[in-house]
């Protein structure tokens, strides 16, 4: 065999490996970013955590002919407290209600999804719930499987977009722990950080998230552990009921862009549209530039802001953990500013 | 792209299975070319049209300047050639660096100018291609090489993408004789390249990038960390850019390996040298190289007189520094290894250690260890100097961790430094233990059997993959 042939069987020989561990994400499309489903979250299915941004996007698209979805709750993982079944409540009857949230959702994200149901759908009601964590976020983002928009939303690059999952999945962390639970049937220790049960907290295809599992803990009393406790009271070193406040996050130009081009959608739509600056556990004020900016953006009487040390915030059993505040919180809020 | 990119991993093989498909070196070098230019394509096509510049005038004043007889119009020639060359890369480079230090020297001096600066992106790698560039020029005007009139071989000489973007900076005189003949595909060789780029993917990927995070968070916070804290940065910035620099460079040149090309070495060990001369005899090699031959010696080397001799090696100190980038840190990150050089010249040591430490034997005397630990010390607080963002933050950086705090434990919060110090121990007794050799992954020592071989293999490329820190540029593409 001649030396060029030679080099290039072994180095194929080699690489068989990597080349079934490359086919493996083809045919079993982990991260459900290849293929068309009705169902992200079948009864029990295990796998790694799903791009929510996705998720959503595909829900509505599937249902919107049919449903004609007009009001929005908008945010990051935070808005999951935010039902919509209890939304719909406080809406008047023709409200036809959809979650339309991401994980890590970002100011980019939350423009660009606006501008899509601007053109897609009517905007009727919104509810947006955000933070400083969100505001701070105005560019797209590949480098995270979970966070990135769809570019359906955006018109983003699909190449960067399912690179990033091809990526992710590479990891030999992921497709190990992937692999071997596809293998075994189930998760064992070695894999349950990477894979879980993915329909454990999804309830609907209305983008809804169920804490039910988290409340019937809280309610048997075994949900708080001493570590969660400890997590919580971890905050006890700084005196929260001074005042603190979160740095300026709305400092480019691109922020206020961005800010403006949900104005202009709602503007134009004759929106109803509430903003809710979450309580977050660490009882930061969201920074008063800030809020200035929103105010003078949104109108005052439009931004409902429950930062700061209050009466969802001096409480832990208000939250699950120190980043989600429970769905009581959400209800009560929704019931003060409607 | 980058080395450690997926785009990377998918190129790299196309690439070199239609490369041998041709059989005809010519074709070869044309589809080299393609190649390079998608390959420079994709981190900015705009800048393809300024590379082609670059490689037409110094084709074309390269004939001439052989061809010509008139010394008068060869050397102008390659004044101009030079000067359009430099003048580019001044213009990308180094004008708003300039401007804006003009303006504040004027502003010192209570006169106001208005500061002119330009929206300029830097084209990737045009410090190395245009240096390549210059080189073939001067050689070709000293006579050292024939001008070539195969455009298309000196196209591939200048854009060849192993070494397009962060080097080696090849010279013409080993380079593009290699793409005016028929290449054989040597199965030990490319064999030899593949490992020579796990060992560069190690560097990179394990040691570079996961000293990074730790690197990143202290220079960003400086002033709220502690003395030891500060000099365990130092520590980890000075084997993030070797194991960035020289991983690069051992991709560079195991890829080209793969195509039957041989690159010059770029890095032999620095970090196991005695003294600062040795350091900058095995530091980016081929820069220094440069400097020597064409800056250094043209203005009389060593034998104008001592004066001459200290001026001239601290020009080409200053330049070096002045390479790497448009910031004072750079220029005095250049003038701080030329003082530590000159009194070592001044003694007439800047030539000893030509050989390798510990040479036949298996460790360093206390003397040598002595040594080596002494030049890592002056070349750490070099990379202080050079990784700061301007002076004053590198002068109280330095003078931080000569203060008490210096004895005060090390703060928490600064990323994962002891996993870092783990990598670090291995690259150093690997590199220890094959110092006389290429690169550290020469399996096919380890191993007679095929079997044990493939098993490291799988091993080091699983374990690279498993530890790698986060994915982050290669430093030297910046410059």
């Amino acid at each position: 065999m001649n030396n060029d042939r030679k080099f290039v069987l072994s180095a194929f020989i080699f690489a068989v490996p990597f080349i079934i561990v490359l086919a493996s994400y083809f045919i079993f499309d982990p991260f459900k970013a290849l293929y068309h489903y009705d169902d992200y979250y079948p009864e029990m299915e295990r796998g790694p955590e799903l791009n929510k941004d996705m998720v959503t996007t595909s829900y509505f698209l599937q249902q919107q002919d049919s449903m004609n979805f007009n009001s929005f709750i908008l945010g990051n993982s935070r808005s999951f407290a935010f039902d919509t079944k209890e939304w719909q409540k406080h809406l008047p009857q023709d409200a036809v209600c959809f979650h339309f949230s991401a994980y890590g959702e970002s100011l980019y994200g939350v423009s660009k999804k606006v501008g899509f149901l601007y053109k897609n759908a009517t905007l009727k009601n919104v509810l947006i719930v955000w933070d400083s964590d969100l505001l701070a976020m105005d560019q797209p983002e590949y480098s995270r499987v979970l966070h990135m928009v769809t570019p359906s939303i955006d018109n983003g690059s699909w190449y960067k977009w399912h690179k990033c999952f091809l990526t992710g999945y590479l990891t030999p962390k992921m497709c190990s722990s992937f692999l071997l639970t596809k293998i075994l049937g189930r998760v064992t220790p070695l894999t349950e950080n990477v894979i879980g049960v993915r329909a454990a907290n999804y309830e609907d295809r209305f983008g809804n998230l169920t804490y039910e599992n988290i409340e019937k803990k809280i309610k048997d009393s075994i949900y708080y552990t001493p570590e969660l406790i400890r997590l919580f009271q971890e905050r006890d070193s700084v005196d929260v009921t001074i005042a603190h406040y979160k740095p300026q996050i709305i400092t480019s130009e691109n922020h206020k862009n961005l800010l403006y081009e949900i104005k202009k959608a709602f503007e134009s739509s004759n929106t109803a549209y509430k903003i809710v600056i979450s309580p977050m556990w660490d009882a930061h004020h969201i920074n008063p530039s800030d809020k200035k900016i929103l105010e003078n953006i949104f109108g005052k009487e439009n931004i409902y802001d429950y930062s700061g040390y209050n009466s969802y915030t001096q409480d832990w059993h208000n939250y699950y953990e120190r980043m989600h505040y429970r769905i009581g919180v959400a209800n009560d809020i929704m019931n003060k500013i409607y | 792209m980058s080395f450690n990119s997926f785009e990377y991993l998918v190129f790299l093989p196309i690439v070199f299975l239609i490369y041998w498909g041709l059989k005809n070196y010519r074709w070869q070098n044309l589809f080299i070319v393609f190649a390079s230019y998608f390959f420079y394509g994709v981190w900015n096509p705009k800048f393809l049209l300024l590379i082609a510049f670059t490689t037409l005038c110094s084709y074309i004043s390269g004939i001439i300047i052989h061809e010509s007889k008139n010394g008068h119009l060869r050397k102008t020639l390659c004044v101009v050639n030079i000067l359009v060359n430099l003048g580019i890369l001044f213009t990308y480079k180094y004008f708003n660096f300039f401007a804006d230090s003009f303006a504040k020297l004027m502003d010192g001096l209570g006169m106001r100018v208005d500061n002119i600066t330009l929206t300029i992106i830097l084209p990737v790698g045009i410090s190395f291609y245009t240096f390549q560039a210059l080189s073939y020029t001067i050689d070709v005007y000293r006579r050292k090489i024939d001008a070539t009139r195969d455009i298309v071989a000196f196209f591939s000489f200048i854009s060849f993408f192993p070494q397009l973007v962060a080097g080696p900076i090849e010279r013409a005189t080993n380079l593009l004789p290699q793409f005016l003949k028929k290449r054989e595909f040597d199965y030990t060789k490319s064999v030899d390249g593949l490992r020579q780029i796990l060992w560069g993917l190690f560097k990179k990927m394990v040691v570079a990038d996961n000293c990074a995070v730790a690197v990143n968070i202290i220079f960003d916070g400086w002033n709220g960390y502690n003395g030891s804290t500060l000099l365990i940065g130092g520590i980890l910035f000075s084997f993030q850019i070797y194991g960035d620099f020289s991983g690069y460079s051992d991709i560079a040149i195991g890829t080209a390996k793969l195509f039957g090309i041989h690159l010059m070495k770029n890095f032999d060990y620095p970090y196991f040298s005695r003294n600062v001369a040795e350091f900058w005899k095995r530091w980016h090699i081929s820069l220094n190289t440069w400097f020597v031959d064409y800056v250094y010696i043209p203005l009389g080397g060593s034998r104008k007189g001592k004066y001459k001799h200290i001026r001239n090696t601290i020009i080409i100190f200053l330049l070096s520094g002045l390479w790497h980038g448009a910031n004072w840190t750079y220029v005095v990150w250049g003038l701080y290894h030329g003082l530590w050089f000159i009194p070592l010249l001044l003694m007439g040591k800047q030539k000893t250690n030509g050989h390798i430490v510990a040479e036949n034997k298996t460790l360093p005397s206390a003397k040598e260890l002595l040594q080596i630990c002494s030049t890592f010390i002056i070349a750490l607080f070099g990379w202080i100097i050079f990784r700061a963002p301007d002076i004053s933050t590198a002068t109280s950086y330095i003078g931080k961790i000569f203060s008490p705090s210096l004895f005060n434990g090390i703060d928490h919060g600064i990323g994962d430094a002891k996993t870092c110090f783990i990598y670090i121990a291995l690259l150093i007794i690997l590199e220890w233990f094959n110092r006389t050799k290429e690169h550290c992954f020469e399996i096919q020592e380890w191993t007679n059997n095929k079997a044990l071989r493939y098993v490291a293999y799988y091993a080091i490329a699983i374990g690279i993959l498993w530890v790698a820190g986060s994915s982050t540029s290669f430093i030297y593409f910046q410059f």
